[in-house]
């Protein structure tokens, strides 16, 4: 068992890196690229799911952790691991792997082989950034979560991929660039990449104090656009129209705001401290703004978008607000709303395949017709806007109670606005495409309702949705053991050890 | 209301429009600190029973009248609670949920017998085909509109007795709660009398006989709509007393009490009066008074435009604010025109610099040959000489 937990994290990471090349290799013949995609994403999903199963609750730190040199000069080590904070994440990109291929099964047409190769490829790059604990091996494997994103929505867009791809890959690479610059700086200052060192070193070393602020808010820019945050979010609304279903659930969110917590608040606490009224007033403005706007909104993808934005700022005015619990409110929400998230796109994904359209006006009327696709998507909207015992109230409790004591009861009305003006724009959504009269593009064609391997996959999502809402402990009880504030994950730490690792550094420069 | 009518007599009686009322009898504790926040509560109901109670008298639709007498009963509770009577307002609660759930049934079976239709101007003289449906229809209006000893009596007498007890505030609700108590009487006996009685206007569905199993809940409904005011406020509150404490004891007896219940059941005696002189003895009278009284009929008619004065007030302007400023200016032409700005500084960039990669052998050739110039000129020029021959020559001129 022992080495099984040695080695887990680098399977996980090499699975669907092996799908991808066998992917590249078979043939594109009897859907042989579907079925190889499928088995390596269920594969690596089975994987990742031996790490909440030996997951031990008791402990703090890194579990499953391996940490072996990699590059001498500079020094660059292999070190991965998982705790509370990503090891749901983890999960959570494992079980949507398979959930975006089955989505994509019909899809898909035109060269199987590119799509689910790249989609494996970024498959893999996504564990790794919720597994790296060496800056440098994350900040690759950001910058490779990107890459086959711009070229799979350039390539498969639904009207204007190329133009949608630069957008997204300027808007995410641009940010990139800044946080390069900032590892680098902190490699010179201490000689290492590796995350413990440096949350050490930084909590007790001295830094020139303008350029460590510096420092963490170029960390905090890359996330922030990532996530993304008011008013970094000029990609999201292309992306989300163009990019194909099955990428389009995994493009915004939780890369970012996991990255905030661990890389930006991990790190720089003091510094994240200081910037974070800032950002919460940007979070509160992305809340209602992007309410505002989905509410507008005629085309149903970009309705998404402005939606995520919404959703997503809560989490981010959770995460600043600097509260334990809003900060387990915050990792459950990500968790919920990649679920709620992923289950709508699929659902708006069928529809979309059926009718050719987006445009929500041109629907109507479909619950008759389409049953299944209108229980499942009352089902998920519900759970997006928040019903209690489904999934979105307790992330969304915990982050308002959280920001209503510990940070700011004005902001906390402001945020709760945006909940309701959420459910003002997720029912009107749902009244448009299923209720009312029939419209005229429904009666014209014939219902094609849900198959068994769309259901396959929606129903136990919602199932998900209700258990997320009722049991939420399950989830809470190891996100607990990860958002433990960082001084207390540094225990019995003297200065002579820290001096110790910090002239480590020295000599190893 | 719009809802299946079983569905409608399920919401409408117990679960969710009394929820508000529980809540509040609930958290009594929170609103005890703040005389101010239960007379809020008090006015708030006060102003919702006769609010809901004058647009229930010119509703045609059945469903819609009991729609509104429901929201208007609602008034009457949340009255009950703004002056700390909670126990009769949830008393009030209960007694409502026997009759408002008989009277949605009943007016299902009357919708059911004559085939979907809902108006009430089309319907009259069913009391000769649904005799069983009249009975208890019957019921559930002699208990609405509170007449002893019916249910509603005892519930509504306890509301109004509380809250003419509590002082001047008090007073002006139980004048208040009065009227919307005439009102109530009204408009269910408007209701019986356009659907019951009178001669059959013009529904087109052909008759269906109800079957038992629609008559029976009807009828353990109507039992219930009689005697279950006989439960009593005294023993209502002594049950409720653990949870919303035993600080007011509801109708003390007595003199007042007496003229009180005399009042209620007056009102509800002239409200039937009324319905029965505009309903079954000036049948032309109800639309004689619409048209004398246009202003006022429409302003009812359209519910005091409380549907339009929202979407004129928040929903246009908030979609107009989100469509031409969040959207446009912001969204599209601020933010947008910055990442176009941004993006075009890159491209104008690249524009330039990619004239030296044109593809075209001469013109590699040329750049290369100025190149070659360039690196021969910096090489063999003798540069130590020529700078010293310039800071000579600028000296010079700095010496003169």
């Amino acid at each position: 068992m022992n080495e099984i937990n040695q080695s887990i994290l680098t399977l996980i990471l090499l699975v669907p890196l092996a799908g991808a090349v066998l992917v590249a290799l078979a043939p594109d013949r009897f859907k042989l690229p579907n079925w190889i995609a499928l088995l390596t994403a269920l594969v690596a999903f089975g994987l990742t799911l031996h790490l909440p199963a030996h997951f031990l609750l008791g402990r703090g730190g890194f579990q499953f952790e391996v940490n072996r040199p990699w590059i001498e000069n500079p020094v660059i080590h292999y070190h991965v691991g998982v705790d509370g904070l990503s090891l749901w994440l983890v999960v959570l990109t494992g079980l949507l792997a398979p959930i975006g291929i089955v989505a994509s099964w019909n899809a898909i047409k035109e060269r199987r082989k590119v799509f689910y190769s790249l989609f494996l490829v970024q498959q893999t790059a996504m564990f790794g950034v919720f597994i790296s604990l060496d800056l440098m091996v994350y900040y690759g494997f950001w910058e490779l979560s990107l890459v086959p994103m711009a070229i799979l929505i350039a390539m498969y867009g639904r009207k204007d991929g190329p133009k949608a791809a630069m957008k997204f890959f300027l808007f995410t690479f641009i940010p990139s660039a800044p946080l390069l610059v900032a590892l680098i700086w902190l490699y010179i200052q201490t000689g290492s990449f590796d995350f413990t060192t440096l949350q050490i070193l930084i909590a007790h070393g001295s830094f020139p104090a303008g350029a460590i602020y510096w420092v963490a808010l170029a960390f905090l820019f890359a996330f922030a656009v990532k996530v993304p945050v008011f008013p970094l979010h000029g990609w999201v609304a292309d992306t989300f129209s163009e990019a194909p279903v099955a990428l389009a659930m995994v493009v915004a969110g939780k890369l970012g705001l996991y990255s905030m917590l661990r890389f930006h608040i991990g790190l720089f606490p003091e510094q994240a401290r200081a910037v974070a009224p800032w950002v919460i007033g940007l979070a509160v403005v992305g809340i209602l703004y992007g309410a505002c706007l989905a509410l507008v909104q005629r085309d149903f993808w970009r309705l998404m978008a402005f939606a995520a934005l919404s959703h997503l700022s809560l989490i981010t005015l959770a995460i600043y607000g600097m509260t334990l619990t809003g900060w387990d409110g915050a990792v459950y929400q990500i968790l919920n709303h990649a679920v709620v998230d992923g289950a709508l796109f699929i659902l708006l994904g069928a529809l979309y395949d059926q009718y050719a359209t987006s445009q929500i006006n041109a629907y109507g009327g479909l619950a008759a017709k389409l049953p299944r696709t209108a229980t499942l998507f009352v089902i998920s909207a519900l759970a997006m806007i928040g019903l209690p015992m489904l999934g979105g109230f307790v992330g969304e409790f915990m982050i308002l109670s959280s920001t209503f004591s510990g940070v700011s009861k004005s902001w906390t009305v402001a945020a709760a606005l945006g909940v309701i003006l959420g459910a003002a724009y997720m029912l009107w959504l749902v009244q448009r495409l299923f209720y009312g009269p029939e419209s005229q593009m429904a009666t014209s064609k014939p219902p094609h309702d849900l198959k068994v391997g769309q259901l396959v996959v929606l129903w136990p999502l919602a199932v998900l949705m209700l258990v997320m809402g009722l049991a939420p402990s399950l989830w809470l009880a190891s996100i607990q053991t990860g958002v433990h504030p960082p001084q207390s994950r540094i225990p019995n730490l003297s200065p002579q050890s820290v001096l110790s690792i910090s002239s480590l550094g020295e000599a190893q420069r | 209301m719009e809802g299946p009518t079983p569905v409608s007599a399920l919401i409408h009686a117990a679960t969710m429009v009394t929820a508000g009322v529980y809540m509040i009898a609930r958290t009594h504790v929170l609103f005890d600190h703040s005389p101010f926040a239960l007379g809020v509560v008090a006015v708030v109901g006060a102003a919702t029973a006769l609010f809901a109670a004058t647009i229930g008298t010119v509703q045609n639709d059945i469903k819609r009248v009991l729609a509104y007498s429901t929201i208007s009963q609602l008034g009457f509770m949340f009255m009950a609670c703004g002056v700390a009577a909670y126990s009769a307002g949830i008393f009030h609660l209960v007694t409502h949920a026997f009759f408002k759930a008989l009277l949605f049934l009943a007016a299902g079976s009357v919708i059911h017998a004559v085939g979907g239709e809902q108006d009430l101007r089309k319907m009259g003289g069913l009391w000769r085909t649904l005799p069983v449906t009249f009975a208890i229809s019957t019921v559930g209006v002699l208990a609405i509109a509170g007449f002893f000893p019916f249910a509603g009596f005892f519930s509504k007498d306890a509301i109004l007795y509380a809250a003419f007890e509590h002082g001047m505030l008090g007073r002006a609700l139980w004048v208040s709660g009065l009227f919307s108590a005439l009102l109530t009487s009204f408009y269910v006996f408007r209701l019986w009398y356009l659907a019951f009685l009178g001669r059959p206007r013009s529904y087109t569905g052909r008759h269906h006989a109800t079957p038992w199993t629609m008559l029976g809940p009807l009828v353990i409904l109507a039992l219930l709509s009689i005697g279950g005011g006989w439960i009593g406020i005294e023993r209502f509150s002594a049950f409720l007393a653990p949870a919303t404490g035993a600080r007011r004891v509801e109708g003390g007896g007595g003199h007042l009490e007496m003229i009180l219940a005399l009042s209620t059941t007056a009102v509800a005696l002239l409200g039937l009066l009324i319905a029965d002189w505009l309903y079954r003895r000036r049948p032309d009278a109800p639309a004689e008074l619409a048209a004398a009284l246009p202003h006022g009929y429409k302003l009812l008619a359209h519910k005091y435009y409380v549907d339009e004065i929202y979407g004129a007030v928040v929903v246009k302007p908030l979609l107009g604010f989100s469509k031409f400023i969040l959207e446009w200016v912001v969204d599209v032409a601020i933010l947008g025109g910055l990442a176009w700005l941004l993006g075009g500084i890159a491209m104008l960039t690249g524009a330039i610099l990619q004239r030296w990669q044109s593809g075209n052998l001469r013109s590699y050739a040329a750049w290369l040959a100025a190149g070659a110039a360039a690196l021969l000129l910096f090489v063999l020029v003798p540069w130590a000489t020529v700078l010293a021959s310039l800071s000579a020559i600028h000296l010079g001129m700095a010496g003169h």
